[in-house]
């Protein structure tokens, strides 16, 4: 591309950022003249240019959107929502035009002539009114016409508005060439944390004191690589003020958009992440929190609704808050269509909390809204930002209280590429685990461990009053087992909103270490979330707890979770429960009213047809499934089985041994990871696995008629 | 399959077992000696692991199981760093040999007999004293999805 090309879009795709701002400002506060004389600045630059590069196009658009500002700025007009609309959408149409250039460097063929009428209509002599007939149908096809899809706005790349104006001090770097710097940075701080250790086995080395000065150096060197990464938040916002007033135009609404803390600064990466997540959570605010200027006087408040971004530092991270005095989230109507849309049971989403009801927003499929308008509400919901926000880090939370609005918390760490880790070991290898994701320690010793339950390969553990799967490092990575000590850690991480333990032998650090990212070759294996190298040049692996967790079998599901404590146990009376043991020394219950009978058959009564077990029972063949392939019919000796009626239909299972009958209410801690089991609840003080009848009935009537 | 060598070219040649291989030294990044290897536990086998080159991550490939060749007795090892696109692998091999020149001329088609994994990544065959020197594709090498015959 011709250089003088490059830098003429280079240097409007900055001034644009900022006229959006500038022309939305200047519709609130039309007599701020500074802000007149800036806008048709970087209109006039625009088309002034477009005369030595032969845009003809361009030019005529600019040209003719500056004749309407300077009858602004000579106070002949006055800036009214009308006349301010059609700055905006000649605004458009050179943004547009300039990303076309942008992608191929010629300008695009295309029809002016409407958007040439709509502006030359405030140039006549009596302009303050609409000099010629356009109704609101001619509008919207100029509209579309003039290629404003939502994404015009988007199609340029976004730049850091507040810094734009006030520039000479500062140079354009490419990005990638900071990016290098910063790999740069990481790879001396390692080489200086190998020296460091080297030179502190021999003190009175000539080297001590130039390590100590490389150390010096090396550190702030970093901070400053670190530094040239950070953005303000700011720049993922310069976009909102606009969005928002397009939706209260269109919708009739009044709204004001405050924003705080906009210099805050973090890693260019996380704001990236932030900025679609962003504009979705403001859309929604404006489109479906704020209500119309009659409905809020109706109900006592201001007319102008209120949208507040405010972002801030708090304990290493950086928090960013929208929130808004509309309407709020009705947790009524987040339940019915909670339901609605299957994600919940009836029972369950009852005696959740209210908060606990919120959240069910982020779930995926859940939209509250009852009307689709196209601002919002395309079927990208509030999932799609939590799964953006989490992909980097970040955690999201929402507030509501009826009819009094909405906030929406993200919480983002610092940057990306230096994370706060556990240094850990297994098993003779060393690992790092990601702290943001671990909950607690927990010191166990052997003894402990070996009271944990076992439930279907899955190992339990009893942390208060949860039952928490629980993993070895070891056995999830497949090392080789070695003698391991008395004692072993229990880290507790948490994934969503489930929470979940991995066993390690000791936690031997706590570290700030460089993420680098893993080879193709190893990304494959998906439970490691990179790579890093320690002070003594050693590479370790930095586990993903969530991905571990999927691999060792562990099931992940967040609404199950949420839906846990639901059933609180005021609610209802114990159930009757047969508890029965299956193969070593698991524990299952079958609700006591769904038994029939309790048999002893020897095993020599047990015949089979078509390759499944029956027995001769009361004149009739009586099908048996055993609970669970641990139980087998060892010759010589007799076998407990639960005799269940259905209809006219019966069958057995199969079990180990009957153990007890008991009063108990059941809470399902975790839900199921198999068929045939409803899920696993602490039953008179151990877990056990609550079995589905009617999963067994099937099997044994499938197996009757093969 | 075709040769990748269309004029004439320089090879770094290795041993890895009894074989001789030789890659385009325009691949090559450099030779370097015995490294401590980070095991990364469920990488596919084949995968030695991660080695630390200067600050830099660099994956280890054994080529004696990436390939299937048995091994003789232990012996010191080498490592062949090559590039393949934005990524560095180091080849743990037991014997750096010269650059050797190789022409279209003299270089025969890999033999339509080999089988797995040697047929992708073998582009041609030269004869040399020490025997036949396997000519090596490096990018084939490391999106070879390591299939065993």
């Amino acid at each position: 591309m011709d250089d003088l090309l490059k830098d003429f879009l280079a240097e409007s795709t900055e001034n644009l950022a900022q006229l959006d701002q500038d022309v939305v400002e200047l519709e609130r506060d039309p007599s701020n003249a500074s802000l007149l004389n800036s806008i048709f600045r970087a209109i006039h630059t625009i088309k002034g240019t477009c005369g030595f590069l032969a845009l003809p196009r361009l030019e005529t658009v600019s040209h003719t959107a500056e004749s309407v500002l300077e009858r602004l700025r000579k106070g002949d007009l006055k800036a009214e929502p009308d006349v301010i609309s059609d700055i905006l959408r000649a605004v458009d149409v050179i943004k547009t035009i300039l990303s076309e250039l942008a992608a191929n460097q010629a300008e695009p063929a295309g029809d002016d002539s409407l958007l040439i009428a709509l502006l030359e209509q405030w140039l006549g002599p009596d302009a303050p009114r609409r000099a010629i007939a356009i109704g609101p149908e001619a509008i919207a096809s100029a509209a579309l016409e003039f290629g404003m899809s939502p994404d015009a706005s988007s199609a340029m790349p976004g730049s850091s508005g507040d810094q734009a104006s006030a520039a000479p001090s500062s140079i354009r770097v490419n990005v990638k060439l900071l990016d290098a710097l910063m790999n740069l940075a990481g790879e001396l701080v390692l080489s200086r944390n190998q020296l460091l250790e080297m030179s502190s086995r021999n003190e009175d080395s000539p080297f001590a004191t130039p390590v100590q000065q490389l150390s010096r150096i090396t550190a702030e060197l970093q901070g400053a690589v670190m530094k040239t990464r950070m953005q303000p938040v700011g720049s993922a916002w310069s976009k909102l003020p606009r969005i928002v007033r397009d939706i209260a135009r269109e919708t009739g609404k009044k709204i004001e958009l405050d924003m705080k803390g906009a210099a805050t600064e973090l890693d260019r990466q996380l704001v990236q992440a932030l900025q679609d997540p962003l504009t979705h959570m403001v859309r929604n605010s404006a489109d479906h929190g704020i209500e119309s200027p009659d409905v809020r006087r109706a109900s006592g408040k201001a007319a102008v609704g209120r949208i507040t971004l405010n972002a801030y530092h708090e304990a290493g991270h950086v928090i960013v808050e929208v929130t808004d005095d509309g309407k709020g989230i009705d947790a009524g109507q987040v339940r019915r269509t909670a339901i609605e849309r299957g994600l919940v049971s009836k029972e369950a989403v009852h005696a959740m909390s209210d908060c606990q009801v919120l959240r069910l927003v982020f779930e995926p499929g859940f939209s509250t809204a009852a009307s689709v308008t196209h601002i919002s509400g395309r079927g990208v919901g509030m999932d799609v930002v939590r799964s953006n926000i989490e992909r980097v880090g970040g955690a999201v939370d929402l507030q509501s209280v009826g009819g009094q609005g909405c906030t929406i918390r993200v919480r983002l760490p610092l940057t990306l590429a230096i994370v706060s880790s556990l240094i850990i070991s297994a098993r003779g290898e060393t690992f790092a685990f990601p702290q943001a994701s671990v909950l607690e320690l927990i010191r166990l010793s052997d003894d402990q461990l070996g009271r944990s339950d076992v439930l279907h390969d899955v190992r339990l553990f009893r942390l208060r009053d949860d039952l928490v799967p629980v993993v070895r490092l070891g056995d999830a990575l497949g090392l080789p087992a070695n003698e391991s000590g008395a004692v072993a850690t229990l880290v507790i991480c948490q994934a969503g909103a489930a929470h979940f333990g991995i066993i390690v032998d000791d936690v031997v650090d706590t570290q700030e270490i460089v993420v680098k990212p893993v080879g193709r070759l190893i990304r494959a294996v998906g439970c490691y979330a990179g790579c890093t190298i320690l002070g003594d040049g050693r590479v370790v692996m930095i586990v993903d707890p969530a991905a571990l967790a999927v691999r060792a079998g562990i099931q992940i599901n967040a609404v199950a979770k949420v839906a846990a404590p639901a059933l609180t146990p005021a609610t209802r009376p114990p159930d009757s429960l047969l508890l029965f043991g299956v193969g070593e020394n698991a524990v299952q219950a079958v609700p006591l009213s769904s038994v029939a009978r309790l048999e002893e058959i020897p095993s020599d009564r047990i015949e089979y047809a078509g390759g499944r077990p029956v027995v001769q029972y009361r004149g009739f063949l009586l099908p048996l499934v055993p609970a669970s392939p641990a139980v087998t019919f060892t010759s010589g000796r007799s076998n407990a089985v639960i005799v269940f009626n259905e209809g006219s239909a019966s069958f057995g299972i199969a079990v180990s041994e009957i153990r007890d009958i008991v009063d108990e209410i059941v809470n399902l801690e975790l839900a199921s990871t198999r068929p045939g089991v409803l899920g696993t609840a602490v039953i008179a003080g151990a877990a056990t696995e609550v079995l589905d009848v009617s999963y067994y009935m099937e099997r044994a009537r499938r197996g009757s008629v093969s | 399959m075709t040769a990748t060598l269309t004029s004439a070219a320089e090879v770094v040649t290795f041993r890895v077992g009894d074989q001789w291989f030789g890659v385009d030294v325009m691949d090559v990044q450099e030779v370097i000696g015995q490294l401590q290897i980070a095991l990364v536990p469920l990488a596919a086998p084949g995968i030695a692991g991660f080695l630390n080159l200067r600050g830099q991550i660099v994956t280890a490939i054994d080529v004696h199981q990436w390939l299937d060749i048995s091994r003789r007795t232990p012996e010191p090892s080498m490592n062949v760093v090559v590039r393949d696109g934005d990524e560095l692998f180091a080849l743990v091999v037991d014997e750096v040999g010269d650059v050797a020149a190789v022409s279209p001329g003299t270089m025969d088609p890999a033999p339509a007999s080999l089988a797995g994994a040697w047929a992708h990544v073998c582009t041609g065959v030269v004869r040399m004293d020490q025997g036949l020197l396997a000519i090596v594709d490096v990018t084939r090498l490391l999106n070879e999805p390591n299939t065993r015959p």
